[in-house]
C-alpha cells in the first residue's frame, strides 16, 4: 500500500514521500475542520497543526495503522476545543491564530447549515456522513460510548432535517 | 483552499526538515539558510500553537465606533505625541492633556532623546525646532528625508537620508557629513546601546556603524528588502521589517528570530519599551490585527486586537504601558491597555489639513518623554 510506503519513507527523510502523505489527505482534513468550525482561517490552522503533530510523531508511528483516522482524530478534537471556546466568549478571539484567508460561502445543502448545529454533533455528522467513518469508529476516535455517537449522530441529522422543512 | 494546503505544506516541511537529526552533513554555505528555516519555523510553531490548548490570552473587542469618544481629549499616558500628515499636510504635536497644535507645514519630523527638540525636513531643509521657541537651526539639503536624533543631554547626532545617501549632523546642526553614498531607502535606527551608531540598510544588508570614525560594526546580509528598523530598547534586538517578514537580529547582527505570518502582509513593528516584546501589525484581506510576539520565548503571538479594515501606524507610549493605533478604516484612534480599550472617533476632522484632502497619519515612534 503506497501510504504505507510514503510514512516510511517519511520516517527516512524523505520530503518527497512526506509531502504526498499530505497532499493525499490533506483536503479532507481541512475540510472537515471547516465544517466543525465553520471558520476558514480556523481549519487552515487546525488542519496544519494536526499534521505538524504528525511530523512530531512520524518516528512513533506504527506504519501497520492506516494515517487517516489518527489525524482525524486530532482535526476533530481540535476543532470542536475551538467551537466551544469560540462560543463561550462574545468578543473575537484568535489567540495563537495565523491569520488565513477569508471564509468561504459555505454551499446551500443540508451540511451547509451544519455550523447550527452544537459542535459535538458536527463532528460525528462530518465524521459519519464527510469522511464516512462507521460510528464505531467514530466511537473510537472521539473516545465516546457508541451509544453517545447514535444518539448526536440522530438528533444532528433530524435538526438539519428540521432545517430543510 | 490551494492557497491554503500550500501554505500549510510550507510549514509542515519547514517543521519537517527541523527535526532531521544534526547529524545530517551540512554544507557550509547553507548555513545562513538553515538558521533562517530554524527560525521561521520556531516563529511558526509559535504563532501556530492549537487552539484548543487554552492559548486565548488578551484579545480584544473590536470597538465599534459608537463606543468612541468624539474627540481626544487627552493622551492616556504621559508624554507627548507629534503626528506627520503625509503628502505635506504638516505637522502636529498632541500634549498629554490633549491640546494640540500645528507645528508647521513641515514634511517629517522626529523627537530629540529626551523630548527636548524636534528634528522636522521640509521640502530641501533640514530643521531643528524647539516646540516652543521655534526654530534654532536649519540645514539646505536637497531631498532630506527620515531624520532620526541621538544621543545623550548634551552630546547628540542627527541621522538622515538623501538622494546621495546617509548624512550625519550633530545636535548643534555642525558637523554635517557623508557617512554611507550606499545607503538604501529605509529610515535609519540609532543604537541605542552605543552612543553615536546607527543601523541601516546598504546594499542588501543591514549595516552598523559608528557615526563619528566611520568604523563598521557589522553587516549583516539580508535576503528581504526592509521597509523599516527597530531596535529594542535596551539596544540587545534589531527587528528588520520587510513586506512579509521581520527578521530580528541580536546585537551583533546574527539572525536570532523571524517573525512571519505566512503570507500576509506585515505593516508594522514597535519593541514594548523596555521588554523584548515586539507588536506587530498584520493586514489580512479584510481586516487588521495587532500582535504581540516575545522574541526571546516565540512560544505565543498574543493577538491585542483585530478589526475589519485597515489598521495604520501603531506606537507605544513612552512607559510601555499603552498601545496606540490607527484605525483609519473606522477614522478612530485605539488605545490598548492591560484589558483596557479606549477608541477615539472622528480622528480625521481633528488633524484637517490646509488643502482639504483626507489626512493620512503617522505617529510610529514619535510617543515621547514628556
Amino acid at each position: 500500500m503506497a501510504e504505507r510506503a510514503w510514512i516510511q519513507g517519511a520516517q527516512r527523510g524523505s520530503v518527497a514521500d512526506l509531502e504526498r502523505l499530505f497532499r493525499e489527505h490533506w483536503p479532507r482534513a481541512y475540510r472537515a475542520a471547516h465544517l466543525v468550525t465553520g471558520d476558514a482561517a480556523a481549519a487552515e490552522d487546525i488542519a496544519q497543526e494536526a499534521f505538524l503533530a504528525a511530523v512530531r510523531n512520524l518516528d512513533r508511528f506504527d506504519r501497520r495503522r492506516p494515517f487517516a483516522p489518527w489525524l482525524h482524530r486530532i482535526v476533530v478534537n481540535r476543532a470542536i476545543d475551538w467551537t466551544r471556546a469560540r462560543k463561550l466568549r462574545s468578543e473575537v478571539e484568535l489567540g495563537d491564530w495565523l491569520p488565513g484567508p477569508p471564509s468561504p460561502e459555505l454551499d446551500g445543502s443540508t451540511l451547509g447549515r451544519i455550523g447550527e448545529l452544537a459542535p459535538e454533533h458536527r463532528a460525528v455528522v462530518v465524521l459519519r456522513y464527510v469522511l464516512e467513518y462507521t460510528p464505531g469508529e467514530i466511537a473510537e476516535l472521539l473516545d465516546l460510548p457508541r451509544g453517545t455517537v447514535n444518539s448526536r449522530l440522530r438528533r444532528g441529522l433530524d435538526r438539519l432535517k428540521e432545517e430543510d422543512e | 483552499m490551494r492557497d491554503a494546503e500550500n501554505r500549510a505544506w510550507q510549514v509542515v516541511r519547514r517543521a519537517y526538515e527541523e527535526r532531521i537529526p544534526a547529524g545530517n552533513a551540512r554544507r557550509p554555505g547553507k548555513r545562513l539558510v538553515l538558521v533562517l528555516a530554524v527560525a521561521v519555523g520556531a516563529i511558526v510553531a509559535a504563532v501556530l500553537s492549537p487552539p484548543g490548548r487554552a492559548v486565548f490570552h488578551s484579545v480584544r473587542v473590536a470597538v465599534g465606533i459608537q463606543h468612541a469618544e468624539p474627540a481626544l481629549f487627552s493622551l492616556p499616558a504621559p508624554g507627548r505625541l507629534l503626528v506627520v500628515s503625509a503628502g505635506h499636510g504638516g505637522v502636529w504635536l498632541v500634549h498629554d492633556n490633549g491640546l494640540k497644535r500645528l507645528l508647521g507645514s513641515y514634511d517629517d519630523a522626529q523627537w530629540s532623546p529626551h523630548g527636548r527638540f524636534v528634528v522636522a525636513t521640509q521640502r530641501n531643509e533640514l530643521i531643528a525646532l524647539d516646540v516652543d521657541h521655534g526654530v534654532r537651526w536649519s540645514l539646505a539639503r536637497r531631498g532630506a528625508v527620515w531624520p532620526r536624533w541621538e544621543g545623550t543631554r548634551v552630546d547628540t547626532r542627527i541621522a538622515y537620508l538623501t538622494p546621495r545617501g546617509l548624512r550625519v549632523v550633530a545636535g548643534d546642526g555642525t558637523g554635517d557629513h557623508l557617512l554611507d553614498g550606499t545607503a538604501g531607502d529605509v529610515p535609519v535606527a540609532w543604537d541605542p546601546a552605543r552612543l553615536h551608531t546607527v543601523a541601516y540598510f546598504a546594499r542588501g544588508a543591514i549595516v552598523l556603524r559608528e557615526a563619528d570614525t566611520r568604523r563598521l560594526l557589522w553587516r549583516a546580509p539580508i535576503r528581504v528588502t526592509p521597509s523599516a528598523l527597530e531596535w529594542s530598547t535596551d539596544g540587545r534586538y534589531l527587528a528588520v521589517k520587510s513586506e512579509k517578514r521581520v527578521i530580528v537580529l541580536d546585537a551583533a547582527g546574527h539572525v536570532h528570530r523571524t517573525v512571519s505570518s505566512l503570507g500576509s502582509e506585515l505593516a508594522e513593528v514597535a519593541f514594548r519599551p523596555g521588554t523584548h516584546r515586539l507588536a506587530v501589525s498584520v493586514r489580512l484581506p479584510r481586516r487588521s490585527e495587532v500582535r504581540l510576539v516575545d522574541v526571546d520565548h516565540p512560544g505565543s503571538a498574543r493577538l491585542l486586537f483585530a478589526g475589519p479594515g485597515v489598521f495604520g501606524d501603531i506606537a507605544w507610549s513612552p512607559s510601555g504601558g499603552t498601545l496606540l493605533v490607527a484605525w483609519p478604516t473606522a477614522d478612530q484612534w485605539v488605545f490598548l491597555h492591560g484589558s483596557r480599550v479606549r477608541a477615539v472617533a472622528g480622528i480625521k476632522e481633528q488633524f484637517p489639513r490646509a488643502d482639504d484632502n483626507v489626512p493620512l497619519l503617522e505617529f510610529a515612534g514619535r510617543w515621547c518623554c514628556r
